[in-house]
């Protein structure tokens, strides 16, 4: 991809990343950032003696995408409008399962085959408040982080997918119920 | 601020399916433009951009959302009368929200209302047991 008018963007310079926001009275930690996600930094992050429960989910690439071979995956986001939206999503999470820390984490660039492109990591008093928040908040930054995958394929195609094309499951959202 | 140049212009980046069309991430175009013509604007350049990836994308104005649609009225909350200005940063977004089974939806809280406080149920069920 180029930009012949303009140098790179900002928001397209991973020299400009990591990017954090950080909400010390809500125990929120956001990073958008192009290097390997280190999920023993998010857990840290949350940890508190008060937490029963502490989940983390990773969320990584695979090879396939119905049946098709990828060959690399890779990431963009529009910062301003993703952190706050990781934001919202965070603080929605924290009030509705009384969660003491959330920290959201993703990765942003090419992202092999294999390793973790976001990680999620909760801390809750007990433990059905931290399962049921982790995938609430999984499913929220899929459906609404300004956040595009793009995959190319070994036969050489390329195409951009929105997050949130498919649902927990793998199958198709917003069309039809059964395909195959 | 940029006094060394006479021309207005903002900034105008391009992401998913528009960076693809467009074959651009980023471009500046002249400003002032109003919010209702950028549409068709980007249209004049790009032929066929509208109908193909315009208009499932949604618009950003320096970071927050923006309704470019002309039936907008600023009355109303909406931006119809909006403005691009001189060194102003627009987004084009792609569609990224897509139905979301409802068991698992968090509410943001800038758009909680109190309609459902039954989401809390599940929560409060299993606290009665733990």
């Amino acid at each position: 991809m180029t930009a012949q008018e303009t140098p790179l963007p900002a928001h397209l310079d991973p020299n400009t990343y990591p990017r954090y926001s950080h909400d010390a009275t809500k125990n929120i930690h956001l990073t958008l950032t192009y290097t390997p996600l280190d999920a023993n930094t998010y857990l840290s992050q949350t940890s508190s003696p008060a937490a029963g429960a502490n989940v983390l989910f990773l969320g990584t690439t695979r090879d396939t995408f119905e049946g098709r071979p990828v060959s690399q995956l890779s990431y963009t986001t529009y910062p301003p409008l993703a952190l706050k939206t990781l934001t919202e999503i965070a603080e929605a999470a924290v009030e509705k399962y009384r969660l003491l820390g959330v920290s959201i984490a993703h990765r942003m660039g090419v992202v092999p085959i294999g390793e973790a492109s976001i990680a999620i990591a909760i801390s809750s008093g007990h433990r059905g408040a931290g399962w049921r928040a982790g995938e609430e908040v999984l499913e929220a930054c899929k459906e609404r982080a300004e956040i595009w995958k793009r995959e190319e394929f070994l036969d050489g195609g390329m195409e951009w997918r929105a997050n949130a094309d498919r649902d927990a499951e793998g199958k198709l959202k917003g069309g039809e119920a059964n395909v195959t | 601020m940029t006094a060394s140049t006479s021309k207005s212009l903002f900034t105008i980046h391009y992401f998913a399916a528009a960076s693809t069309f467009t074959s651009k991430n980023t471009e500046l175009l002249p400003a002032p433009l109003r919010l209702t013509d950028l549409f068709p604007e980007l249209e004049r350049r790009y032929p066929g951009i509208r109908e193909k990836v315009l208009t499932s994308c949604a618009v950003s104005l320096n970071g927050g959302y923006v309704d470019q649609n002309e039936g907008g009225d600023s009355a109303l909350g909406g931006d119809g009368g909006v403005v691009i200005e001189d060194g102003d940063e627009i987004a084009i977004i792609p569609p990224i929200d897509y139905p979301l089974k409802s068991s698992a939806k968090l509410e943001c809280t800038n758009s909680r209302s109190s309609e459902e406080d039954t989401q809390s149920h599940g929560l409060l069920g299993f606290d009665a047991i733990s």
